[in-house]
């Protein structure tokens, strides 16, 4: 049986597919800032001024859908040609930049609190009369 | 003619540069106590952080053998070398970014030092 268009477009889709939804990785990111450094004697003061506190974020794209990589072929591939061993690998160079680009898609900007420092004595410095 | 381990060499070195061209910056906010000289409201700030994800030293290698055996010159391709090399590369392509994306840790130091010094004399908290 021959190998069609048709089926190389269809195995892009169906095998590129599942195998993009496994994406998935959380890392956990760390900010440095300052707390609080309360009974602190003199010497130690400068070393506890600040803490670092530490938010997850997931990466992922486990919902992808399959036609992420239709039309994703070697151009060289058409119907009632022959293909060539090459196409395969040029077909792979190009779901590899569809990959590619899909997942940097998926990083996205982020925020997080990371509030460390004593609220009372933060509140305590800058009084509604301005900074102390 | 081509054969395999032409067409290996081929993959490796097509798809290791796509790869390579992995490469995304995002800014991450983070919310963190400052000065607040305009009074209770002005508390809080936020530190911009730039962080940039990407995989400019991939190996080549990543795409070691994930073309399908049969794929040669004068060797019928059948089908699930075509869509075994399909997974494959995309499959190595998930774990290899997944690999490169790692924990981040960075300052974020927004507040005035002198006034948290005032804060937080030697002698204690005020």
């Amino acid at each position: 049986m021959s190998m069609d268009p048709g089926d190389i477009n269809s195995w892009v889709q169906s095998y590129g597919g599942p195998q993009l939804r496994t994406f998935d990785k959380t890392i956990n990111i760390s900010t440095n800032v300052y707390t609080n450094s309360s009974n602190n004697s003199a010497t130690a003061y400068v070393n506890s001024g600040t803490s670092s506190a530490s938010t997850n974020h997931r990466f992922e794209y486990t919902g992808a859908n399959n036609n992420i990589y239709n039309g994703y072929y070697d151009g060289g591939i058409s119907s009632g040609s022959i293909m060539y061993p090459q196409d395969i690998v040029d077909t792979m160079e190009d779901i590899v930049r569809r990959t590619v680009d899909v997942i940097e898609g998926r990083y996205t900007n982020r925020s997080q609190s990371h509030y460390v420092c004593h609220t009372s004595c933060h509140t305590s410095c800058h009084t509604s009369r301005g900074r102390r | 003619m081509a054969s395999y381990s032409t067409l290996n060499s081929n993959a490796q070195s097509q798809c290791g540069n796509q790869l390579r061209t992995f490469s995304k910056s995002i800014n991450i906010a983070t919310a963190v106590y400052t000065n607040g000289s305009a009074g209770y409201n002005s508390s809080t700030a936020t530190h911009n952080s730039t962080q940039t994800f990407s995989d400019g030293g991939g190996p080549n290698s990543t795409y070691n053998n994930d073309l399908g055996g049969g794929t040669y010159t004068g060797h019928v391709i059948r089908d699930e070398d075509a869509y075994n090399s399909f997974a494959n590369c995309v499959r190595g392509t998930v774990d290899r970014i997944e690999a490169v994306t790692g924990n981040r840790s960075y300052d974020a130091y927004v507040c005035h030092t002198s006034c948290h010094t005032s804060c937080h004399t030697s002698r204690g908290r005020r």
